[in-house]
């Protein structure tokens, strides 16, 4: 039969049809011949039906209505199989969500597998970012590559008219072509056109879909129309998609800029470009049709190694890798790969007892179900046949649990959209309910009914039908019916008890980080923070800004204290920086150390009440002209100098990101006792000497420090007018509104 | 005397040839040409005749018989008279090949 005769024939109509022409021909046969001439009609007719080519079909609308039925006469044992898997595959798909949004969604660009990451590694940092030199270089000489992108994520100051407040908003400082290696098409007015990548260019931008609806109510009149990002006036000529989120998990850029402005933005006196020991730079590239994996990597090691050949200083022991955004993730957060497996094997492990309760209550029925069974195999219908009829049974009882599951898995991803990393902009942990999620609970349904429904459906038509006749319906129940059930109930509790006890242990963990004092004070604390670089200040005016900060806010009534920091403690946003300690030795391969550490000023310990547990404080005597001190926490000692007095140690510092050049010898003068500062990390005094310090030699060339006031009268804050004036106040001073 | 695999098609169009019949008919008709050597089941029949008809070799339409009974009759397409003598030139070709090797039997020594 051809395919379009068949595909006639899927259409129930037309069966039904042909079934009535049918039987009326052999009705009129039987009327000319009699019956018995004509033999065995029922099969000829099933062999007719069978040339129609869906009997198949049938038998499964057939098998549903049969289960629909034999489910509707046994409502309890529906609503409790159905309820069990909903809780498990609904708090499955949860964590699925959020397993997605924290490392496995893939990104949201044309083809996200063919899309590679490129970055630059050496001994001591695996994961570093490529510099604009190094990128221009490996652009014009790769050809394993149909497209090589760079982006860098900055935050910049909006403004729609001069008029109106900036908002700090996250922004990507993209190459020319960027939205084309990503295989995005703007949702209104259009890319950016290769010329508009070079200097000499006007300045034009892009914005996201959101930012499009927020400011402009998503109007046409957008386009053309005016944007001051950092002071400088963009014309904005499209809009991404609203699909296109970034190339980033956790940051939504909502302003896309060309690359070269990067030097005007951030109002640095070099052009940022031409460094090349400035690795700040991601790189994403395309693979052209018929290259693999391997042989892009053996030509970046060819590139790879010219550079470091051309330039020793810059690229010493530097090397390039291309990696999926998988691994690249991995790499970046191996904490929350754990943490994903963690989750996913205990939601798994749910889901495994919800299925062996379900396959329990399935083995129940069946002793029920057996003389049914037995008399359909009496009357010739096959094992197999019983078999498939039981599983459609089983797969209505999954796909309900899994639509019902998709209702358990909302509620947990609203709860999960409540989790927030405080940031400002805000970051986003993207957990929604989306295609990926539906597709995952469906799975999960398919997967558990083989799991919870093969067995028992199996051990059903293998019902001994003559002795099950004769019981009258009690069937066999031997020996091994009982056993597998006593087995699944011993099974179920054990996984129970495994589940509960990692949750206990998870709550006891989770609420001793709670009850753990903190080692700093964190009531009566504001923090503020300011961006003087965003409104283009000199290295003067940024000093004299500080310094009128500063006073302004310690002469106000009510508050006790005032320090300013370059990274807050536990917040997320940390200043790595490259330590060489005196005396210590590295293992093989590595010459540096990373360390979180942040530019503080004198009042930064008393400030905070962290205790210094030997030597002192900083005070105002330190200054740029003095000797280079700093503030190592206990975790610090402990790794660089064990067993030795850490006073009086000296420490090569540098910014993991800056060049060698930067680095400075420092001294350690105190220990302090923070050690829930995630680590080790060193405190170093550079804030009260803003003139020896460009803006620009801080990570990603912006210039973002933190203003901590002690406020310790403001015991009501809501009831105080005084903390309304103190938060007026900070606003007025900085344009910016207070973070808590 | 069992049909060799698909020449049942074969006679089939071959008996429509003569003019329409339904489907007992045909089988009738099979049955007396072959002087009740080959005895069609109607049940293995029926099936072919459907088949034949998806294929667009044979057409069937309503008609009233001789003793003026309805019933469906089949005939004939023009695609059905091509295939027919398509498989009619394979099946001589089949059969004399066949008769050649075989010939008549000769003594043989058991």
């Amino acid at each position: 039969m051809t395919i379009r005769n068949r595909i006639k024939y899927l259409w129930p109509e037309r069966r039904r049809r042909e079934e009535r022409e049918m039987r009326e021909e052999l009705g009129s046969l039987i009327a000319i011949a009699g019956s018995r001439d004509l033999g065995n009609l029922t099969l000829a007719m099933e062999n007719v039906r069978a040339t129609w080519g869906w009997t198949w079909l049938d038998s499964i609308f057939v098998d549903i209505r049969y289960s629909l039925r034999a489910l509707g006469r046994q409502p309890a044992f529906a609503a409790v199989a159905v309820l069990s898997l909903a809780l498990a595959i609904g708090a499955n798909s949860a964590i699925f969500s959020f397993a997605d949004a924290l490392l496995l969604r893939p990104l949201p660009v044309k083809n996200p597998a063919a899309l590679f990451d490129v970055g630059s590694t050496t001994p001591d940092n695996s994961l570093e970012g490529m510099s604009f030199p190094d990128y221009r270089d490996l652009r014009d000489k790769s050809r394993s590559f149909s497209g090589l992108a760079a982006y860098r994520l900055t935050t910049l100051a909006a403004a729609a008219n001069p008029a109106a407040p900036a908002q700090i908003r996250f922004a990507s400082l993209v190459s020319g072509n960027f939205f084309a290696v990503a295989g995005v098409t703007p949702s209104a007015g259009r890319a950016f056109l290769p010329d508009e990548a070079t200097p000499s260019a006007q300045p034009v931008t892009m914005v996201s879909y959101d930012f499009w609806q927020q400011n402009y109510a998503g109007g046409r009149s957008a386009i053309g129309s005016r944007l001051r990002l950092n002071g400088i006036v963009f014309t904005i000529v499209g809009v991404a998609p609203a699909s296109f989120t970034g190339l980033d998990r956790f940051v939504r850029p909502s302003i896309f800029v060309p690359l070269w402005m990067a030097q005007r933005l951030d109002g640095e006196p070099a052009d940022p470009l031409e460094d090349r020991g400035r690795h700040d730079l991601v790189v994403k590239g395309r693979l052209s049709a018929g290259v693999s994996r391997e042989s892009a990597q053996a030509e970046l090691a060819i590139i790879g190694a010219a550079l470091e050949r051309e330039y020793v200083k810059t690229n010493r022991n530097r090397r390039m890798a291309i990696r999926t955004e998988l691994q690249r993730r991995i790499r970046q957060t191996p904490q929350l790969l754990a943490l994903v497996k963690m989750l996913m094997g205990l939601v798994a492990l749910i889901l495994i007892i919800a299925c062996s309760n379900v396959a329990n209550l399935l083995l129940a029925r069946s002793r029920a179900r057996s003389r049914e069974i037995a008399i359909r195999l009496s009357i010739g219908a096959g094992r197999r046949r019983v078999v498939r009829q039981l599983m459609t049974e089983s797969l209505i009882v999954a796909m309900a649990g899994g639509a019902a599951g998709l209702f358990v898995a909302y509620g947990g991803i609203l709860l999960l959209q409540t989790l927030s990393v405080p940031s400002d902009p805000p970051n986003v942990l993207g957990v929604q309910l989306d295609w990926r999620v539906v597709r995952f609970s469906l799975l999960a349904a398919l997967g558990s009914c083989l799991f919870f429904g093969l067995a028992p459906a199996w051990q059903t038509a293998r019902t001994d039908f003559v002795s099950a006749l004769k019981a009258g319906g009690e069937g066999t129940s031997g020996k091994g019916r009982t056993f597998g059930r006593d087995v699944l109930v011993a099974g179920q509790i054990a996984l129970a008890m495994v589940v509960l006890i990692a949750a206990g242990m998870f709550l006891a963990g989770f609420r001793n980080m709670l009850a753990m004092p903190p080692e700093f004070r964190t009531d009566h604390l504001i923090t503020l923070d300011t961006a003087p670089a965003v409104l283009h200040y000199s290295p003067e005016q940024t000093k004299a800004f500080y310094r009128r900060l500063v006073d302004r806010v310690r002469t106000m009534p009510g508050v006790a204290g005032v320090a300013m920091t370059e990274a807050l403690p536990l917040s997320p946003a940390q200043t790595v920086v490259t330590v060489v300690p005196e005396g210590y030795q590295f293992p093989k391969g590595r010459e540096t150390e990373v360390a979180f550490g942040a530019a503080v000023d004198a009042g930064y310990f008393s400030a905070l009440n962290v205790e210094i547990k030997r030597g002192r404080a900083f005070t105002d005597h330190d200054r740029a002209q003095s000797r280079r001190v700093a503030i190592v926490n206990q975790q610090f000692a402990k790794t660089f100098w064990p067993d030795q007095d850490p006073i009086g140690k000296r420490i090569r510092l540098g910014s993991a990101d800056g060049p060698a050049a930067a680095t400075e010898r420092s001294e350690s003068v105190g220990t302090e006792c923070c050690e829930r500062c995630a680590g080790r990390s060193v405190c170093f005094k550079r804030l009260a000497d803003r003139a020896n310090c460009p803006p620009e030699s801080s990570a990603g060339g912006r210039d973002e420090r933190c203003g901590i006031m002690d406020d310790r009268s403001m015991r009501t804050p809501d009831k105080d007018p005084s903390s309304h004036t103190a938060r007026n106040e900070f606003a007025e001073m900085s344009s910016l509104t207070p973070c808590s | 005397m069992d049909l060799l695999p698909g020449t049942l098609d074969m006679l089939v169009l071959r008996t429509l040839l003569a003019g329409s019949l339904h489907g007992y008919g045909i089988a009738k008709n099979i049955r007396s040409a072959s002087n009740e050597a080959l005895d069609i089941e109607f049940g293995s029949l029926y099936p072919a005749l459907k088949r034949l008809e998806a294929k667009g070799w044979i057409a069937s339409a309503w008609e009233t018989s001789e003793h003026n009974r309805r019933a469906k009759f089949y005939k004939l397409t023009a695609a059905g008279r091509k295939r027919l003598v398509r498989e009619h030139s394979k099946w001589a070709g089949f059969v004399s090949a066949v008769g050649r090797i075989m010939g008549t039997l000769p003594e043989v020594k058991g």
